[in-house]
Order: structure tokens, then sequence, then C-alpha cells
């Protein structure tokens, strides 16, 4: 055997003996913070679990989720991806000026289902006054920071058709046009689907006069930044190494108001509209309305009488700490978690006005809005 | 010599034949008959005692009814329940098909939790009531997969089973046990 | 368990290379019996007693057929019979029993249900395996296996169990008994799997993700450039994905001393379309004709029966890749094609400039792969008419621009792997240039060329849970 041959045969056997050793002896892991999930761990044998196959598959998946020196071949695999050209990963595209933009699909038969559902909910609920914020997510605004030639769907289309077919139906709040209009402020994570709380006041600002109350000033909040090392929901579904962590910030009213936090489900309450701790994991956005919840009751130290039921999605969490300076009492529903009547709800809180707050490619996804039709 | 050659060819194709058809038998076996709500309440009995082994007090199973869960029956229940309209249409699921349905679900947590039990009014139909199943684990999927990465972990497991007519879906911590209760009542 | 998974490469791979070198000479076969039964049963234990079941038949009519085989031709027949019996009924049953069902259903008005059996994996590859086996007994071209041992190895033996390539038994007969460790073997046997591996995983998964996401999009937002980008994809993802599974069964093979023949000799090269068969899954291609081309009369009864016999071989072998009409119509198409070279255009085209040769052969093949790949002929249909601008879709579009910048480096790579390029410029370039730079090249170039697509190939497994295995189907 040649020289090179027995390198060969060397580096082969060295490769396969080497990690599978390192596989067994390495130790194992239960979550994994650079996906944000969960770590499956070494499956039970048992002869059923084996000879249906599901012992092996689990198998196989606890070896790919525990694998040595995962961050290294990620790495090397988004490397390689790159110089090869290619400009997207798990329909994530690396945009421009260092922006992960989600493509947004031509949406389907679902937008239409949800936009009835809400049409069945102003049917039904007539003497609310309901108003609908769709906002449109990064990829709309930035549209331009996409790869050369990336295909995303107009969402500015969508919006005007959503428009179109509540025609005034519902009090809708057009934030598109003022989103445009600031985009050279960071009105978007770059590595996270959701806004930013500048993008949110922007879109309370243009919201505030058909919602009928003054807005404050920006000069009326001390803007904090509480967090520079923020890497979002987009960075782990790209796997997207080698990319500048976001900033959050948050604006804390300068006025003087208090207010009452109560996480119904397990009885928490607070007085802040932010969860600090959250910021030590890695899912930071969970700062503002300490994440999901399926209920969340707002009470303010404010007595103008106004009452509001928010039914929403996770860009109203950057949102609602405006809104609360202006409502007595706000109720932050989820209906992705909530699936009680909402009917009584209004009915026994007595709350006469809801909000839709969603961004544009959950409106046009989400499957849960069908819990309306109580 | 012919005797032990035929003998051959015989035990063959006959060995052959009788794998064939027990592999069919084994896929037809008709289940017997069981009652759905029978199942439902040693499920939740075992999920009451998952619950309690997780430190929940005692009273987290009383009169038939889990703490912080809403059953909901897909054919019994008051013609009003809207609940019920919203589970048949979300999975497009036709009232036709099945004797009798039970959803156990958590109604106002951020829980994934969610067991479904189905009886085909007729075999033809549990392919497609399998459909619906499919779909709301798609839903499921859609919902969880965002954030939550410990409750996107319990739809993940996820396990659809069928036993004859009888259909189970359960997202669920330890989904095999429940898949275990709904197993036994068919031996 | 498929060669291109963490499990196999880092698990089940070195525990088997462990076992088998430390375990003494006698007990060699032994061991790999019991370890292709376990990578069989790994994901699919159940059908192992098929398997089994079917290495007990032939055991038994191998040695029947050889005793009958001097002194009673008919009985030897009559046990070769049954042999094939069983193992077309196996495979009937539990490849083609739906297929029967619906087909019948459809001509007949008929209700049958269908039995929703999942496909034995490999069960297309080891019954034509067996099969040779007892024609070749029959036909005293080999002795039978005495040792049950032997001849359940070669059934189940793991490297060529899941697909191929078809391994006559007379091929690897005599290394079933004895096999000497020879280095040379063992290190070409490593970089022909690690080549397989690479085609595998760095090229087919990839370029399979581009036809994935154009297969996935509405047709009528197709470009017709798209489309073509399309169905590129897809041949290129087809040939990389097979030949680099052949490659890693036929490098496995020499690491534990079987020698396999080879299964893709550079397909897309070929000048025509049987000159393509004869480097496409070769063993394939072999396998019909001497089991069913010639003992039909192949060529030698008339020119009527020729193109019959190329039919029923043509049809057959489409119908082999899938139970589905849409693989016999891809057969029959290529029956068709073959039939009219023999008739006279293979002569006309080979004085053309061998550009045209090129050019023709790519494009019958690029139609062949929309027969084979939409298993509904009506979407095949709809799909070639937006290749051939019939359906009023634009020429191309932002999203072809896209794809293909994207995917150029990719492309480019794929095309020269398609071609014995970089194996001629090996040969004829460097080995002009000076010593120091050959020695380069051979000591450190090679070596690294191999050590990265180890590294890549993990990187990408471990990155990717995109890891289908398309010839499973089959």
């Amino acid at each position: 055997m040649s020289v090179v041959n027995k390198v060969i045969c060397g580096i082969f056997l060295c490769f396969i003996f080497g990690i599978g050793v390192s596989n067994l002896v390495s130790k194992n892991m239960n979550f994994s913070e650079i996906e944000n999930r969960v770590l499956s761990q070494m499956p039970q044998f048992t002869f059923d679990s084996f000879i249906s196959g599901e012992f092996t598959d689990d198998f196989e998946v606890y070896l790919s989720d525990q694998f040595v020196w995962k961050k290294f071949w990620v790495g090397l695999n988004t490397d390689v991806e790159r110089v090869t050209l290619k400009k997207e990963n798990n329909g994530v595209f690396f945009g421009k000026e260092d922006y992960l933009l989600e493509g947004y699909d031509k949406p389907g038969e679902q937008l239409q289902k949800n936009i009835n559902n809400i049409l069945y909910f102003l049917n039904k609920a007539e003497n609310i006054t309901s108003y609908l914020m769709v906002a449109p997510t990064s990829v709309g605004i930035y549209n331009e920071n996409l790869p050369l030639y990336a295909p995303s769907f107009s969402q500015k289309e969508t919006l005007t058709y959503l428009e179109d077919q509540f025609n005034e139906s519902i009090i809708y709040l057009d934030v598109y046009g003022v989103l445009l209009r600031e985009k050279e402020e960071q009105i978007y994570f770059r590595t996270d689907h959701h806004w930013t709380s500048i993008g949110a006041y922007y879109a309370y600002e243009a919201a505030a006069k058909k919602m009928g109350f003054r807005p404050y000033r920006k000069d009326d909040f001390s803007v904090e930044t509480v967090s520079n090392d923020f890497y979002g929901t987009l960075y782990s579904k790209a796997s997207a190494y080698r990319i500048e962590p976001d900033e959050i910030e948050i604006f804390l009213p300068k006025f003087n108001l208090t207010y009452e936090v109560e996480y119904e489900v397990n009885d928490q309450s607070s007085n802040t509209l932010y969860e600090w701790d959250n910021l030590n994991k890695k899912d930071q956005y969970a700062v503002f309305l300490n994440g999901n919840h399926s209920l969340v009751k707002i009470k303010s130290s404010l007595h103008n009488g106004r009452k509001l039921v928010v039914i929403k999605d996770s860009y109203a969490h950057a949102f609602i700490p405006f809104l609360a300076n202006h409502f007595e009492e706000i109720h932050v529903i989820d209906l992705r978690y909530y699936h009680l009547n909402i009917y009584e709800y209004l009915d026994t809180n007595e709350i006469d006005e809801v909000l839709f707050l969603y961004n544009l490619a959950n409106f046009s996804q989400d499957k849960n809005m069908i819990w309306l039709k109580q | 010599m012919k005797r032990i050659l035929s003998l051959l060819v015989f035990i063959a194709i006959l060995s052959l034949l009788v794998g064939c058809t027990e592999q069919s038998i084994d896929e037809k076996e008709k289940a017997p008959k069981v009652s759905l709500e029978e199942i439902a309440t040693q499920i939740k009995e075992q999920i009451a005692e998952d619950m309690k082994a997780n430190g929940a007090g005692e009273d987290v199973l009383v009169d038939g009814n889990l703490q912080s869960y809403i059953e909901t029956d897909l054919k019994e229940s008051e013609e009003d329940d809207p609940a019920v309209a919203i589970l048949l249409e979300k999975m497009q699921l036709n009232k036709e098909e099945f004797n009798s349905g039970i959803v156990i679900a958590a109604m106002m947590n951020v829980n994934s939790d969610e067991i479904i039990l189905l009886e085909a009014s007729d075999e033809a139909h549990v392919d497609k009531l399998k459909e619906s199943l499919e779909r709301e684990l798609e839903a499921q999927t859609h919902t969880w997969e965002q954030y939550l990465p410990d409750q996107y972990e319990k739809v993940k497991k996820n396990i659809i089973t069928t036993k004859g007519n009888y259909l189970l879906y359960v997202t669920y911590e330890h989904p095999e046990k429940i898949k275990e209760v709904f197993n036994q009542n068919f031996e | 368990m498929v060669f291109s998974s963490l499990t196999f490469l880092f698990f089940f791979l070195p525990i088997t290379l462990f076992i088998y070198y430390v375990s003494p000479k006698k007990m060699k076969n032994i061991v790999l019996l019991i370890v292709s039964l376990f990578f069989y049963a790994w994901g699919e234990p159940i059908y192992i007693a098929l398997m089994i079941f079917s290495a007990c038949v032939d055991y038994f009519h191998g040695l029947f057929i050889h005793k009958y085989r001097l002194k009673n031709r008919l009985k030897a027949k009559v046990v070769l019979i049954s042999s094939l019996i069983v193992n077309i009924g196996i495979l009937t049953f539990f490849k083609y029993a739906d297929f029967l069902i619906d087909s019948v259903n459809v001509l007949l008005g008929t209700g049958m249900d269908p039995l929703h059996l999942s496909l034995p994996i490999g069960i297309s590859f080891y019954t034509f395996q067996t099969m040779s086996y007892s024609i070749d007994i029959y036909r005293g071209q080999v002795l039978p296996q005495k040792n049950p041992i032997a001849l359940a190895l070669y059934v189940s033996l793991f490297p060529q169990l899941i697909a191929g390539p078809i391994v006559r038994y007379q091929t690897i007969a005599e290394e079933l008994q004895r096999r000497e460790w020879n280095p040379s073997q063992f290190s070409d046997g490593i970089k022909i799997f690690i080549i397989g591996l690479g085609k595998k995983v760095l090229l087919a998964n990839n370029i399979g993700l581009l036809w994935n996401d154009i297969q996935n999009q509405s047709p009528t937002e197709l470009s017709v450039l798209t489309a073509w980008l399309g169905i590129i994809a897809f041949s290129l993802q087809i040939y990389f994905d097979f030949s680099g599974y052949s490659d890693m069964a036929v490098g496995l093979g020499k690491m534990f001393g079987f020698n396999f023949p080879r299964n893709f000799h550079y397909p897309y090269i070929s000048k025509s379309v049987t000159e393509f068969w004869r480097r496409w899954h070769i063993s394939l291609g072999t396998w019909f004709r001497d089991y069913v081309y010639i003992p039909l009369g192949g060529s030698r009864k008339g020119k009527l029966l020729n193109y019959r016999n190329l039919f029923i071989v043509w049809g057959i072998t489409g119908l082999w890749h899938g139970a589905s009409w849409n693989f016999v119509l891809w057969g029959l198409y290529f029956g068709v094609l073959i039939a009219i070279e023999k008739a006279g255009w293979l002569n006309i085209i080979r004085k053309m400039n061998p550009v045209f040769q090129h050019a023709y052969l790519l494009f019958v093949i690029l139609i062949s792969w929309v027969l084979f790949v939409f298993e509904d002929f009506m979407a095949g249909l709809e799909y070639a008419k937006i290749m051939f601008g019939l359906s009023m879709n634009n020429l191309y579009d932002a999203q072809f621009l896209y794809y293909f910048y994207t995917h150029i480096v990719l492309l480019i790579i794929l095309l020269i792997a398609s071609t014995p390029a970089l194996f001629t410029f090996r040969h004829t370039y460097i080995s002009k240039q000076s010593k120091t730079i050959i020695s380069f090249v051979e000591h450190v170039g090679i070596p690294s060329y191999y050590l990265w697509i180890l590294l890549l190939s993990t990187a990408y497994l471990v990155d990717a849970s995109y890891n289908p295995f398309l010839y499973f189907r089959f």
C-alpha cells in the first residue's frame, strides 16, 4: 500500500472511530440555547419500540441532536453555503446589511378564513368598537435588503386587499405607511421576526387618532438599551453565524403612571410590563409582557373608564406598553392558547372595545382565529 | 424423491401464502367493541396520576373533570356548545363519519396537551378521520413551533394510532403511556 | 439504515469494522451475517423474517436444482420454476399488490380495498439476486452453496442490500468462502466510499433541495426556464443520489473483501440511449439482458420478435422502478428509443457532430425524467407543456434568476462531477508537471481532498434533517 493510501486510510479510520468515541464519551445536553429547543435524550430500549421502529427513529434523532462539536459542524456548513452563493436557509434570507428576512409567501385560503372569522366576530359582537391592526413583517418594509431576485410576495398588496375586505366594518389602523416612512430607524430586529420598541411606537402614534387618544411624544419616554446581545428566532432558524446581535431598547415613561399586571394562568402578578429576567434567556423578546400567555390583565392607575381587549399575537407585546398609558384596563388574549368563549368574557368584564393586533405573516397563516366562532 | 420435492414446493408456496394471509389478517383485525367514554376515563386517570406525581394536589380529578383541562364530546354535547362546531370545522370532521368522539385539551393554558378519541362509524371512514387528525397535528405544529420549545417538544412526540375503527391522537408529555392505556382496551 | 447517516458513519461502521477484523477467520461470515441482519432490522425489523424466509427457500431450491440438473432436466426445471414463483410472488405481493388492485379496479370497475403494505426495504434488489442464483445453478454456471450461512450472507450482505448493485452470485461466490486481507483493496474501498458519500450528501441532497422547491410551486407560476432548471436539478439529483449510493456500496464491499461490479460509469456523457443504458445502473441492465432478453431470443430470432423482446424487457424494467404506470411508460419510452436507434438511427447520428449527439441524448434523458418523476401522468404532461412553452407561462422570471445564481456554483460542480474531467485532468495535465508539483498533489492534495469531503459531509449531515433517500421506493 502506498504512503498516500495509508494516509487516507488513517484519516478515514481516525475520523469515524474518533468522532464515534467522542460521541460516546461526551456529555448529553438538555437544551440547545442556539437552536432554542429541547434536545432529545437516549431513548429507552424496549423490544416493542425496536420492533415498531420507534427506537431506531429516536436513536437517530438523539445522535444528531447530541452530536459532538455541533457548533463547529453547523458553522462549517453555513460557511460553505455562503461561499457557494446560497442566500437562504430554512426559508430565511441572508439579506443585505446583516438583515435576516423571512420570505412572505402568497397567502392561501387561511387568510380568507381569518377574515371571515373576524367578520363573524363583528357581526356577533354588535355593540363592541373593534379595531384591526395588521403590521407588516420586516421583509415587507426592508424589501430592498433581500438578496437579488429573491422571491417574496408583496405585503402591501395583501394589506390593501385586507382593508378592502373589511370595507369599514372595522376601524382599520393602517401602519404600513408610517413604518415605511420611518424605515431609516431600527424599526425591526435584524435577527428576530418581531418589531422593535421604536417600530411599535410609530404604529402606536399612527393608531392613536382613530383609537381616540392623544399619543405621548417620544420625549415623554426615556429610551434605555437593555440588551445588546439579542439573537432572535430568525437567527436560530437560519443557523446564521457571523451576524451581529441585535439591541433591545425599551421606552420607559417619564410621566407618572403605575400598572398592575396579572398573568391569569398561574396567578402571577407584577407591577411592571417588563420581565427583566428574560433578558438572560435565549428569547429576550419575552422581556415584553413576559412572553406568551393565554390571558394577561393590565390595570393602570388611570381612571378614564376605558377597557380594551387585545386579541393578538406576539407583535402586541412590544406595542401594549404604549397602549397601557391610555386605558384603565387592558385584557390581552392569545387565541392560540385561549379557547374559551370570548363573548362571555367581554360581557362579564363589561368591555366594549376590542383590538385585533397581528403581524401579516401570522394573520395569513394562523389557524386559531376560529376560536372566535363561539 | 418426487414426493419430497413436491412436498417442498408445497411447503414453500403454503408458507408464503400463510405469511401473506397472516399479514393481512393482522392488518384487518377487527377491534372489539369498547366504549370511548371508558377509555377517556382511563386516560384522565392516567393524566391525573402524572399530575399528582408532579406535585399537583389530590383534587386534580373530581367527578371525571380534570383540572385545567376541558373535555368536549363531539357527539353528545348540547347542540349549542360552540366548541364542538369549532373543533369539527378545524379538523374538517364530518359528523356522519364517526359514532363518537372525545377531545380533551387544555382550554386556556399555555399547554399543548391534546387528546382526541374517535370511533369511526364505518371502517371505510378510518382513513378520512386519520387525515383529520393529521390536519390537527399540522395546526398544532404551526401554533407551537414558533416559541415555547418544551411545549413544541410534546407536539413533535405526537402519536396518532388506530385500532380497528378506533383512533387515538395524543399530544402529551408521555404519549406512550396514553397509547398503552388505549391499547389495553383491545387486548 | 442508510449509509449517509450519522448513525451509520459513526456508530454502525466503526463497530462493525472493529468486530469484523478482530474476529477469527472462521467467524467472519457469521459476524457479517449478524451485522447485516442488524443493519436491515434497523428501522424495519418485521421484514427481516421475509428476508430470512427468502434465503431459506433459495437455499433448498438451489440444492435441489443442482441435484436434478444432470439426471432429470424436467424435475430441475420444476424446482427452478417453483423458486422463481416464490421470489416473484414475494416481490409482486409486497411491491405490486396495491398497484394490481388499483389497476383491476379501474379496468373492471370493482371496488377492492388496497392492502397498504409498506414496501420491505431492498426487496427489489435481493429477490433479483436470489433469482440469478437459482437460474445460474440451473444453467450450470455455478455450484449451489452448501453452507446456509454463506448463502444467507449473500442475500443479506449489508453493503448492497438496500440499493444494489445487484450482485450475481457467481461474482462473489469465491469471496463468500474465502477472503484475503488486501490492504490496497481496503484503501480503494475507503476512497470509493468517501467519494460516494460526498456524491450523496454534498451533491445529491443539495441539488435535491432545488428540485423540491421547484416541484412544490404551483405550475401556473413556473417560468419556462425554471421548469428546465427543475428537471435538470432532478436528473442530477437522481444520478448523484443513486450512483453515490452504489459507490458507497462498492466501497464498503471492498472494505470487507468483496468486489462488487461498478454500477454507474458517467452515464451523462453518453452519445446515445443505447450507450446511456450501458453506463446507467449497469447491474440492472445486465440482469435483464441475461435473464430476460436473451432467454426470450434476444435479437437472434428475427426483427419482429426482437422488437417484441425489447418492449417486454423495457416494460418490466420500467415497472421494476416502481409500482405505477408512469414507470412502465418510462420504461417503454426507452424501449421505443432503443428500437429506433437499432433500426438505423444510431448509424445516422454516429456520423454527426458529437455535440449534436450529446445534445440529443441529454434532451431525451431530461424528457424521460419528467415521465419518471411525476407519478401522476397528467401532472407530468402539464410540466412538460410548461417546458415547451405551451402553457403561456413566462420564459423566465425573478424566481428563475434567483435560483440560477444561487445555485450556479453547485451546478458547475455537478456538471464537472458528471464527467471524468477531474480524472482526465489528473492523468493528463498534472502528470506532465514537475516532480514537486506531482508529489505535492499526490501527497497533500489527494489526502486533503478526501478529508474535506469527509468533513463537509459530516457538517451537512449534522446540519440537515433533510436526508431523504430517493431509491427507497424501489
